[in-house]
């Protein structure tokens, strides 16, 4: 600890002291970048109001320690905080929960900074900028918050080392170098209490969900619900299998199943029946895998297709979906199994039938005539069907996401009129005639597609793989999955769409301003996305959701039978002090270690102890050697180049030059007795 | 020596004429390499040395036989208890034929002075001398002359015990850079002793080695010994463990530390060194620190025994 002397920081909150004063070079700038820092990152999640408050406050404060105004008197500051409060009250409706709890202390936080005039006031804000700093996880627990508010840290350390510098800010490179060495003696503290601190089962705090649902598939589908979706990037769930993806790049993931259509949107049936029994299952083509869901808080889960188990803790319905008995709001890992071959008994029960093809009461009324009109064709509902599909393929339809407005009668409209759509109305069009030509059919949601991402070896689904299918019901045959969507014809698929990747693989290029400039091979933009997704999943996997039952697992791993709260304090508090006595011996034991030169000497000296020559304590370096060479001339000439240079390090030259004291460490190093 | 060599060497002592002084002198002062060492180091160090030892060990043929091999000029001074200050340091006599007084110098203007049985004068006579040593000049009636160069005093003193002596008080002891003790012989020397010429035929072969020249520059050579943090670091933990010392009634001062890095560098430069090690520090310490302390009410022995310890429990920072 060499360079921390006590002259330069002073610990002590002498306010009366003139050099404690505010007004040393650097400490209302450092407090002001200890506040910026801690408020940047809620200024996204905030209304704009708030950001502007606060930024006004700094600078105002900014232009105060300028002198170019002066600093409010207290009557206003009284004033200015009651009016904040008040406004934050009026704009939420409360003063609790996330947003608006946020907003207050972000307010309140700011307008400490024009009160602050004495030394005490600089050591609060710094404090409370680690409080506050804490909000930021209340709205994004990605590893990005993590890793900037890890730098964050690092920032008010500096500040602290500022505020507390007698000379005020006086080199970057002292301070940052104090607060960097202060971060990583912390570090092992913040293992032992990340290890240990006792989880409560579940979140510590239930925050009101605020206006921000969960993004992804909700539970009505209406023609541009699922377009608006695929513009997101959001990871939607990441799946790794057990022994490699099936085969085939059509992953169909079951989300729920749509039964009910009121002419506009489909929604899931009321009252699908829970079944308990397993279905039958015949052959080969089992697939285990584990999806984690990201919070859509919503109760479903998604399953591959033709789902045989899924996670205990949720129930099976019988169209073959899952849904947990709570909306999903942390994010939740399951294990499930799917099966190629799984065959469903083809029996439906006639309330099922009947919701299943039931149609709104009128609309859409060419389009009943035209599935009428198929059914006398064909008697085979198979070939009806296909030849929807091959209307589809055959026809002028295109798909787009950006598809015109539909006219009250949707499917009207659509399939006689404009034939550009997403995959909801293809769906929703192909189970609506299906419908009226008397067979069952019904919509699926889900994902489709999804990315492989070879760095950690799983899938990632995001909303942009949202998709939505049909199936129908074929007597005998049981439930079939119809995608009306795949049978667009290729070249009516609009270029948008499939050249949607390529353009993303060539932003970076235009950006930088053309190839010649950087030659980018293919998909590095693509490689680059995949690589932060990896951070994010294992992020995920060891960070936040190291829960409590992770937690009794390591520590049953360690050994502890019954790991309670008592034990976790226990075990918290043990590593506490075994890291800071460590830490302290560290310390205490460094004075005597000296510098480079001693320790290499050191070193020096055990490597002649093992030989059988043991320095002793009074004994100068010239007759240790001496008394050596006296019993083993044949290592003079080994070491007695060695301990040369090390005398004329020590005794002869004040100021050794780094490349001899390297020099030193090297022969050293390098001499085998 | 040869485990030590200094790379950026100063004009130093060849150890070709190292070894022509030692054997020069061991010639006549048998057996006494490490006291001639020492005396030689005081000499560079232009420090004043004090041996002490019983009457008839060889103090003055050891002080002689210095001053031949340096080819000084020699005076000595036979401390009694009637001697006076002006006895040593001269005074200012009518000369009835100038008609005015005329100073007579006396026996301390030389290169090289022995006062013998210092500790047999009165304290008035002994400081006499010990101012001039500190001053290297001496004031008589307003008047002040310079002593020549170099000035080097070696007093010797019979063993405090002695009867009829008046002891050196510490501050004054302190005047003396080293103090050494003779010893008896050993027998093989005393044998030969016994059965060679006598001492005093010896010294008139006695060739000077080094001239007066030499010995200014060697003296000037000693200060620029260099002497590194780590070394001032292990000659403060040395003194302190003097001052900590339960057994001596005070610690080394800060002139006596002074002294030691002194005498360390001349013993480093006598040894072919620019710059001081722990052992030179080690070599001189006894010699520097034994006179300085004064034991607590133990005898001499023990505070030897004390000194040797306290160097054998300083450690020598790594």
């Amino acid at each position: 600890m060499r360079g921390y002397q006590a002259r330069d920081f002073q610990a002590s909150p002498v306010t009366g002291d003139p050099l404690l004063s505010l007004d040393r070079p650097g400490v209302i700038p450092a407090l002001l970048l200890s506040q910026l820092v801690v408020l940047l990152p809620l200024l996204f999640y905030l209304p704009s109001w708030i950001s502007f408050t606060v930024c006004a406050v700094l600078m105002w404060r900014l232009l105060a320690a300028r002198q170019v105004l002066p600093l409010p008197p207290r009557w206003l500051l009284v004033l200015l905080t009651l009016a904040a409060a008040t406004a934050v009250f009026l704009y939420f409706g409360t003063i609790s929960g996330r947003e608006a709890g946020v907003s207050l202390v972000a307010i309140m936080f700011s307008l400490k900074l024009l009160e602050a005039r004495h030394y005490r006031d600089a050591l609060l804000i710094i404090s409370v900028s680690f409080f506050v700093m804490v909000t930021g996880f209340l709205f994004n627990q990605s590893w990005l918050m993590g890793a900037y508010l890890l730098a964050a840290v690092f920032v008010i350390l500096a500040c602290l080392v500022v505020v507390n510098s007698l000379r005020g800010l006086t080199g970057l490179k002292s301070m940052m170098q104090m607060s960097g060495t202060v971060l990583l003696l912390a570090i092992p503290l913040m293992m032992v209490l990340f290890v240990f601190f006792p989880r409560l089962p579940g979140p510590l705090w239930r925050l009101p969900t605020g206006q921000s649902a969960g993004s992804g598939i909700s539970d009505q589908i209406a023609p541009g619900d699922i377009a608006s979706l695929h513009l997101s990037d959001e990871v939607a769930f990441r799946v790794s299998f057990d022994d490699g993806a099936p085969p085939g790049n059509g992953q169909y993931w079951r989300g729920l199943v749509m039964t009910d259509f009121d002419g506009l949107a489909w929604r899931p049936g009321r009252d699908e029946a829970v079944i308990s029994a397993p279905p039958v299952v015949a052959g080969e083509g089992l697939v285990n895998y584990e999806v984690t869901l990201e919070p859509h808080r919503q109760r479903w889960l998604f399953l591959l297709e033709k789902p045989l188990t899924g996670p205990p803790a949720a129930r099976r319905y019988g169209d073959l979906t899952w849904q947990t008995l709570r909306p999903v709001r942390e994010k939740l890992k399951y294990r499930a199994s799917s099966i190629n071959s799984l065959v469903t008994d083809p029996a439906i029960s006639p309330g099922e039938l009947e919701r299943n093809l039931a149609l709104p009461g009128s609309g859409n009324d060419r389009a009943r005539n035209w599935a009428r009109d198929l059914r006398s064709r064909h008697d085979n509902d198979q070939e009806l069907v296909e030849e929807i599909l091959s209307t589809i393929n055959r026809e002028e339809f295109y798909y787009t996401l950006q598809p015109p407005v539909l006219e009250e009668d949707i499917i009207d409209s659509f399939w006689f009129g404009s034939r550009r759509g997403f995959c909801e109305h293809y769906a929703s069009a192909l189970a609506f005639l299906v419908r009226a030509a008397g067979i069952p059919a019904r919509l699926v949601a889900g994902y489709q597609g999804g990315e492989y991402n070879p760095y950690g070896d799983y899938w990632i689904f995001r909303q942009s793989d949202a998709h939505a299918w049909t199936e129908v019901y074929l007597a005998g045959k049981g439930w079939r999955r119809v995608d009306p969507t795949a049978a667009i014809a290729p070249f009516r698929v609009e270029q948008d769409l499939l050249t949607d990747q390529n353009r993303r693989d060539h932003w970076l290029d235009d950006m930088i301003g053309g190839q010649d400039l950087l030659e980018l091979p293919e998909g590095v933009w693509q490689k680059l996305r995949l690589s932060l997704d990896t951070i994010d999943a294992y992020w995920d996997r060891w960070v936040l959701s190291f829960d409590n039952e992770t937690q009794n697992g390591l520590l049953r791993a360690l050994g502890f039978e019954q790991p309670d709260l008592r034990l976790l304090i226990w075990l918290m508090c043990g590593g506490f002090l075994l890291v800071l006595g460590v830490a302290g011996i560290g310390l205490f034991r460094r004075r005597p270690e000296g510098d480079a030169i001693a320790r290499s000497y050191r070193v020096f000296c055990r490597k002649l102890a093992k030989s059988g020559f043991e320095k002793q304590l009074a004994e100068g370096p010239a007759d240790f050697v001496r008394r050596v060479i006296a019993e083993r001339p044949e290592l003079a000439g080994r070491i007695v180049p060695v301990n040369r240079l090390y005398i004329r390090l020590r005794y002869q030259t004040e100021a050794a030059r780094p490349e001899d004291i390297r020099r030193l460490r090297e022969q050293v190093r390098q001499l085998n007795l | 020596m040869s485990v030590i060599k200094a790379t950026n060497k100063l004009v130093t002592v060849q150890n070709q004429q190292l070894a022509q002084l030692i054997e020069a002198i061991g010639k006549v002062v048998l057996g006494k390499e490490a006291q001639t060492r020492l005396a030689i180091a005081c000499l560079l160090a232009r420090g004043h040395l004090l041996i002490e030892d019983l009457p008839g060990m060889g103090k003055t043929t050891l002080a002689q036989v210095i001053a031949r091999v340096f080819g000084l000029e020699f005076q000595r001074v036979q401390f009694t208890s009637d001697l006076l200050p002006a006895d040593i340091l001269g005074s200012n006599i009518f000369e009835r034929s100038q008609g005015k007084f005329v100073f007579h110098p006396g026996p301390i203007y030389a290169q090289l002075v022995l006062a013998d049985e210092v500790n047999r004068a009165t304290p008035k006579t002994q400081s006499a001398l010990l101012e001039a040593m500190e001053e290297h000049q001496v004031t008589i009636e307003g008047e002040t002359r310079p002593l020549p160069t170099p000035f080097f005093v070696i007093a010797t003193q019979n063993p405090a015990h002695q009867i009829g002596t008046y002891p050196l008080p510490e501050s004054q002891l302190d005047r003396f850079l080293l103090r050494v003790e003779l010893g008896y012989p050993q027998q093989e020397f005393e044998k030969t002793l016994l059965k060679g010429s006598d001492r005093r035929d010896l010294l008139e072969d006695i060739e000077p080695v080094m001239s007066r020249r030499e010995l200014l520059a060697l003296q000037g050579q000693v200060k620029k010994v260099t002497v590194s943090d780590t070394l001032v670091e292990y000659v403060m933990d040395m003194v302190q463990k003097t001052r900590d010392s339960a057994h001596f009634v005070h610690g080394l001062s800060p002139r006596g530390a002074i002294a030691l890095i002194r005498a360390a560098k001349a013993w480093a430069l006598l040894h072919d060194r620019s710059f001081v090690v722990p052992e030179d520090v080690q070599q001189v310490f006894e010699a520097v620190s034994l006179h300085r302390l004064q034991s607590a009410g133990h005898s001499q022995t023990s505070s030897q025994e004390q000194i040797r310890s306290l160097l054998e429990t300083t450690r020598v920072p790594d």
